[in-house]
């Protein structure tokens, strides 16, 4: 009993790196007295340990069922772990600059730092269970210990009562969406009696017209777009957005997305692909919905973490869009990886820039950066790039990963969504551009100059800037970069 | 002779020179000396290539879809990177002691729009094609917003978005064209020469064509711009920097004229036939409709930029007439239209840098005053309106005979679009007559200084080149004629009788 267990820990090993490296920070913060820099050293520096442990374990031959079937180890398991590891990182990284600040905000807030790390590396496991969920059992366990971590960091601010919103309103919408996603799990175990993917996979291909299992799918696709933000079911996620901390922010825009993402290509294209009919065009109109009304919502924004928040609501869209078109069976994942990988590279590198040029106390207007190439040019040119990126403005990598959705979608006959992905971009464009104007082409002077951090980026962010930035452009140029990886580690097995 | 490692430097020399036009330290004037010799070394460099009539070079860019750093030149694209180097050498030399601000910018991203626009002519992947065709509008996008005039915010905006809209549906079309391929044959490839060897014996179904042209079509004509698409066109002209103004007339909307010659109708050629009705009947609205709204503008700037409306109407019927004389009246004219139009915005930011105002009804007499630049001002404008000698009546000329040629549309068009070069006499004329004729209707009028050494510089070669292509047009009519005789070798069978 006991060895079956420890060996199938020894497989999926890389998973059990998050509560590892999340327990020893919680034993060094009962003994040591380190600052917030400590911890946050300490953990960037386990999760580099841990991602050059699963680099180099990494085989994309595996595939063991391990933890009684709830887990399936393979490729798509170990990839997506090792980029939720790396943009943890990343959000760790960005940290650093504001759990150093001594102004009283952010003092109080940081005297809690392994708390705060603690809460992200063990939400950081959710995503690893979701992505190698072999059973709705685990994916349920996956999604609620992703969340769970995240009320607390979305609220971890306890000063403000905009962060306390935040954490507050995240955990009433996921208390509903789990609601909804457990009643149709229970739908779809009601028809089959099944709750392992592959079990009911097989049962699925005879139950096409029953109408439990209809239900079943349609509850359980509600869930997962609660979790993805899709519109309609976007309710107050700008104001999570804006009230959690930025780098928490950042984790909600990319990891939450890549790991719900992760979850449903298992889901859909595995376990649901026999009843394909029942969910195809309502995920397409979920999208399209997300990609126009995310932007169309996203021009009337003030504040930049609200642009961010709505701009990631159309960019899920079109990771969406990307699932569609995807084949998991024969490893033909490409525009939704490539997506997955660079968004989140432009994205969380925006954030990080974002978190530098704050000060907490009150939101960050796009006013506030009015001039800002007079002051800052590095800092408004990374921006730059990454906003031009967002855009999907070629010679950016952003381009090329919206060029690869497209061409799935024509290839495949998705002509509508590839209209509606199109118009999305043109809306996007208009927003993004404006940001970019007030940046570079406005001039009267701005807020910025009341609050504008007098340092300059500290080396850990200026590690994340730089990394984003050269995978933004280099990407964009050179498209292999990241592509020869996906291909080889999961297509062409 | 030059091989296909010429391509290579003809390539990534503006993008060398972006960057060290960015990277030049030091204070006053040395980032503008640095980037005009570079402007200056590339023009030499494009020169060199004066001989050569067809180069190719590849490179893998991305495997799995057979994508491809496809360089292919031949003398539709080289007359137009001639073109290109020539204006941005003259716009940026122009710009010295004119830009104050944020030189070091300014130049780069002059040198990025170069850089830009020749990958976008050279490149023969359609894919590649596309990101240069957009990339194009980042720095366009700046030098108007930027250094623009009042509105430039508005103006900068209108532009990008317009123009990106149009690319957009492009995008869909051309990612469908490279589908059909693959489905067709098993190949992934983009190449502009593969699908063009390839649709010559298989061509697609005229439904398929048709909606992937259109997609095409919108996209270019609103580069163009094409009535009804051409509305961006004045605000960011008015609202652009002078040297804005003159790569954008000169280069920026030759690209759409270009993008319909070289891509959509080679390669749709039958859905070109069918839709060549219409676009020509929105051709001739644009060329009576740009010169009436011309005539009446007080704005000098935004004059020429209707002028240019009307302008470029002419290339576009000569376009959709479907005749090879036509075709090379069109071609003859984007240059024509590039020298004529990039010497008369030259000229009003000559008088705009002494009074800082366009409107026409502040100056008057200048005959008197500026004798020099008004004599420079009638040869542009006897170029713009066509006059025999000058470069403009060969380009307009070609274009009407292949029109009277041409079966696609009705005569009736043609002589109507012959109205508009009368029309194009007259606002011009009656602009000639405000600025420079009767009394200054300011004092301050007669304190202006006549054209410098460094006005000379610049409108020297200018008038040159309006002499010479008026008087021995087939020195580049030539090169021309053959490229176009061998695309309607292709496309012929597809032609209407």
């Amino acid at each position: 009993m006991f060895e079956k267990l420890i060996q199938d820990s020894m497989t999926a090993l890389p998973m059990l790196h998050w509560p590892i490296l999340a327990c020893l920070v919680l034993v060094v913060n009962l003994f040591g007295r380190g600052g917030p820099q400590f911890y946050l050293g300490f953990v960037a520096l386990g999760l580099i340990a841990s991602l050059s442990w699963d680099i180099a374990i990494f085989n994309n031959e595996l595939r063991e069922t391990v933890f009684s079937g709830g887990v399936v180890w393979d490729s798509y398991a170990q990839v997506f772990t090792i980029i939720a590891k790396a943009m943890v990182l990343v959000v760790t990284l960005t940290v650093f600059p504001v759990a150093g600040l001594q102004t009283k905000f952010f003092k109080s807030a940081f005297d809690q730092t392994a708390e705060f790390l603690v809460c992200l590396l063990l939400s950081g496991m959710g995503v690893s269970i979701l992505a190698s969920a072999a059973d709705l059992t685990s994916l349920f366990l996956g999604l609620e210990i992703m969340s769970i971590g995240l009320y607390c960091l979305c609220g971890f601010y306890r000063a403000d009562v905009r962060s306390t919103e935040s954490g507050f309103k995240y955990l009433m919408i996921g208390a509903f969406s789990t609601a909804i996603f457990l009643y149709g799990v229970a739908f779809i175990y009601g028809a089959t009696g099944e709750t392992s993917y592959a079990l009911i996979a097989q049962k699925m291909t005879t139950l096409a017209g029953d109408p439990l299992v209809k239900l079943g799918v349609l509850f359980t696709l509600a869930g997962l777009a609660f979790k993805l933000a899709f519109v309609p079911f976007h309710l107050n996620t700008a104001d999570v957005y804006e009230g959690a901390p930025t780098p928490v922010t950042g984790y909600l825009a990319t990891i939450v997305k890549v790991g719900v993402l992760a979850a449903s290509l298992r889901l859909l294209w595995g376990v649901l692909e026999s009843v394909s009919g029942m969910w195809i065009s309502s995920w397409i109109a979920l999208c399209a919905l997300s990609i126009v009304i995310g932007n169309v919502v996203a021009l009337q924004q003030r504040t930049m973490k609200k642009l961010l928040a709505f701009s990631s609501i159309s960019h899920a869209g079109f990771m969406g869009l990307g699932l569609l078109v995807s084949n998991p069976q024969s490893g033909d994942v490409f525009p939704l990886m490539s997506y997955i990988i660079v968004y989140s590279a432009m994205s969380l590198g925006l954030f990080a820039l974002l978190t530098y040029l704050e000060n907490g106390e009150k939101p960050l207007l796009i006013e506030d950066l009015r001039g800002l190439v007079r002051k800052k040019v590095w800092v408004s040119l990374a921006l730059g790039i990454f906003i031009f990126g967002l855009a999907g403005i070629p010679p950016f990598a952003g381009f090329m990963i919206k060029f690869w959705i497209f061409q799935a979608l024509i290839e495949q006959g998705y002509w509508t969504a590839a209209w509606i992905g199109v118009l999305g971009s043109l809306l996007g464009a208009a927003y993004y551009l404006k940001v970019l104007m007030t940046i570079f082409i406005s001039e009267e002077e701005g807020s910025l100059i009341s609050y504008a951090p007098p340092r300059d980026p500290i080396l850990s962010l200026r590690l994340v800037v730089i990394a984003a930035t050269l995978l933004t452009l280099l990407g964009g140029v050179r498209p292999q970069l990241y592509a020869h990886w996906i291909f080889s580690t999961l297509a062409l097995k | 002779m030059l091989n296909s490692n010429y391509l290579l430097v003809l390539f990534a020399f503006p993008f060398l020179a972006t960057l060290i036009v960015s990277m030049v330290r030091g204070r006053g004037q040395a980032v503008t000396w640095v980037s005009i010799a570079l402007a200056l070394g590339y023009f030499i460099v494009v020169l060199l290539g004066l001989t050569v009539t067809e180069l190719r070079y590849e490179a893998t860019w991305f495997l799995p879809l057979g994508l491809k750093y496809g360089l292919y030149l031949d003398s539709y694209a080289y007359y137009l990177i001639l073109l290109s180097s020539f204006l941005t050498l003259l716009a940026l030399f122009y710009s010295r002691g004119v830009v104050e601000k944020k030189i070091t910018a300014y130049h780069a991203l002059f040198h990025a729009l170069q850089a830009t626009v020749v990958a976008c002519l050279l490149c023969d992947d359609l894919v590649f094609f596309y990101v240069f065709w957009e990339a194009m509008l980042i720095p366009m996008y700046f030098i108007i917003g930027v250094w623009g005039g009042q509105r430039r915010l508005y103006a900068t905006m209108k532009f990008f978005l317009y123009t990106f809209a149009g690319s957009l549906f492009m995008l869909l079309g051309l990612i469908a064209v490279y589908i059909y391929y693959y489905k067709a044959t098993g190949v992934w490839t983009a190449s502009f020469q593969t699908l063009m060897e390839y649709f010559q014996t298989n061509p697609m179904p005229v439904t398929v064509q048709s909606w992937i042209f259109l997609t095409f079509v919108l996209s270019f004509a609103i580069k163009v711009p094409l009535f009804p698409f051409h509305t961006w066109l004045p605000d960011a002209h008015v609202e652009a920097p002078t040297a804005g103004s003159v790569i954008l007339a000169g280069i920026l909307l030759k690209m759409g004229t270009y993008g319909l010659m070289r891509f959509a109708v080679p390669l749709f050629p039958e859905a070109a036939q069918a839709f060549a009705g219409p676009l020509c009947f929105l051709s001739v609205v644009g060329i009576i409709l740009g010169a009436l709204v011309a005539w009446q503008q007080t704005d000098i700037k935004k004059l020429i930029a209707y002028s240019s409306v009307s302008h470029l109407g002419f290339v576009t019927l000569g376009i959709f007439m479907m005749t090879e004389t036509g075709w090379n009246g069109a071609y003859l004219q984007m240059i024509n239209h590039g020298i004529s139009t990039g010497a008369l915005f030259l000229l009003v930011g000559f008088l705009y840098d002494q009074r800082h105002t366009r409107d026409i009804s502040a100056y008057g007499g200048l005959a008197k005053i500026l004798p020099m630049f008004t004599l420079i001002l009638v040869v542009m404008t006897l170029s713009s309106v066509a006059l025999p000698g000058t470069n403009g009546f060969v380009g307009e000329f070609l274009i009407l005979l292949g029109s009277f040629q041409s079966n696609t549309a009705s005569w009736i068009w043609v002589v109507l679009a012959s109205v508009g070069v009368i029309l194009g006499v007259i606002y011009m004329l009656h602009m000639i007559q405000k600025l420079c004729y009767g009394k200054p209707s300011k004092p301050e009028v007669e304190t202006m200084t006549d054209l410098t050494w460094k006005e000379w510089v610049l409108y020297s070669p200018l008038v040159a080149l309006v002499f010479f292509m008026g008087i021995y047009p087939i020195w580049f009519l030539g090169p021309i004629q053959e490229k176009t005789a061998g695309i309607f070798a292709t496309i012929a069978p597809f032609l209407a009788k």
